[in-house]
């Protein structure tokens, strides 16, 4: 009989073992600022001094690339594929290799592109890594929690009743498995609650221009999570 | 070159199941993936030197079989149309691109199935 086996899996564990703190950003619903927080979060990680990875985990529906405004970059191959830099930061997306196409992906392609773009990273030396992941809980979040296991998960959540349901409802998947959370209120009204992001009428406006993002409350409202969330 | 990323995932595999303990593997090369087998050989054999490893292994490229969700079609790579070289290395750097350059030669649509020969794989009797 010939048995088969998928050599990817085995040098996964490698390319990150000189990142010292991963960080997942979720929240399992739609559209509440995954996205905007990942891409902050990163930029106030590096000014605080910390050499930081953005990996945007959305495969079908990535935008880190348009929050910091990244344009005519490629990855490098070099021994596998290095991250292109941006602002300090190292970023990865599946972006690079879409050309803007619209395309979409059952579960095995979502497993199998995930899996391939763990395998050819190369991130080297890094304090802390941000992974943007997509909405839900499905394929790229399964495949991430089976191939790496060393991660904290910060669930954003808002207001809404319903985003506050989800998160008590899914966070217990990764809870029970042995993961730390850590729960960021978005669009917050009341800012006495601990790690708040308020509501800033003017983030979309500077969404591509990291200058921009830089100057907006909302950023300011990162950078200062970002201190306890590197301690935790 | 990302080739060498492939190479030692193979080696790295090689040498942590002991299934593959002595065994002579073939490695299987997707159609899909279009990897340079002369530069993977070289990374390979650069590799196995640098471990002192005495790992023996034959390449074989495992032709591309897609399935069409819509219409039931199988179809290979000698029917799709030609890609642009940018496509073609983005393809090869994430295979499931092929889902945003590619359609069904049959029924236009952008829901197939990637059967097999999509990237790199180990074979073992
Ligand atoms: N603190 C905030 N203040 C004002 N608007 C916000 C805030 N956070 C998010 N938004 C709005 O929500 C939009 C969506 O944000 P983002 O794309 O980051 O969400 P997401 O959770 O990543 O979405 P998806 O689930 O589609 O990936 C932003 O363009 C912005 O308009
Ligand atoms: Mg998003
Ligand atoms: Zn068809």
């Amino acid at each position: 009989m010939t048995n088969l086996i998928d050599p990817r899996e085995n040098i996964i564990a490698e390319r990150f073992k000189d990142v010292k703190k991963i960080f997942l950003v979720s929240g399992f619903k739609g559209g509440i600022g995954k996205s905007l927080i990942s891409s902050s979060l990163s930029l106030a990680m590096n000014d605080l001094g910390f050499k930081t990875g953005l990996l945007d985990m959305d495969i079908t529906s990535s935008t880190d690339h348009i929050i910091l405004g990244v344009k005519d970059k490629f990855p490098e191959e070099k021994n596998g594929i290095l991250p292109v830099e941006i602002y300090g930061i190292k970023f990865m997306s599946f972006y690079f290799f879409t050309m803007s196409k619209p395309f979409a992906l059952r579960g095995n392609d979502i497993k199998d592109a995930v899996k391939e773009l763990l395998c050819v990273t190369v991130w080297d030396k890094l304090d802390c890594l941000i992974i943007d992941m997509p909405p839900g809980f499905s394929d790229a979040a399964l495949e991430l929690m089976r191939l790496i296991n060393n991660f904290k998960v910060i669930l954003v959540r808002t207001p809404s009743p319903l985003s506050i349901d989800i998160v008590s409802r899914m966070s217990g998947i990764y809870k029970d498995k042995g993961f730390k959370t850590i729960i960021v209120n978005n669009m917050s009204k009341d800012t006495t609650m601990g790690n708040s992001i308020r509501y800033d009428t003017s983030i979309d406006d500077a969404i591509g221009n990291v200058t921009a993002i830089k100057k907006t409350q909302f950023y300011r409202d990162v950078l200062s999570l970002s201190s306890d969330m590197i301690k935790a | 070159m990302h080739e060498w990323a492939l190479a030692e995932s193979v080696i790295k595999t090689v040498e942590t199941k002991p299934e593959l303990k002595n065994k002579k593997i073939k490695i299987l090369l997707g159609e899909l993936q279009d990897i340079d087998e002369e530069i993977f050989r070289f990374a390979m054999d650069e590799l196995l030197k640098q471990r002192e490893s005495q790992i023996k292994y034959s390449i074989v490229v495992d032709e591309a079989v897609f399935k069409c969700n819509e219409c039931g079609r199988e179809f290979f790579m000698s029917e799709i149309t030609k890609k642009s070289k940018a496509q073609r290395e983005n393809i090869h750097f994430i295979p499931e691109m092929v889902k945003a350059f590619v359609k069904c030669p049959v029924c236009d649509s952008i829901d197939f199935d990637i059967v097999k020969g999509r990237g790199v794989m180990i074979s073992y009797d």
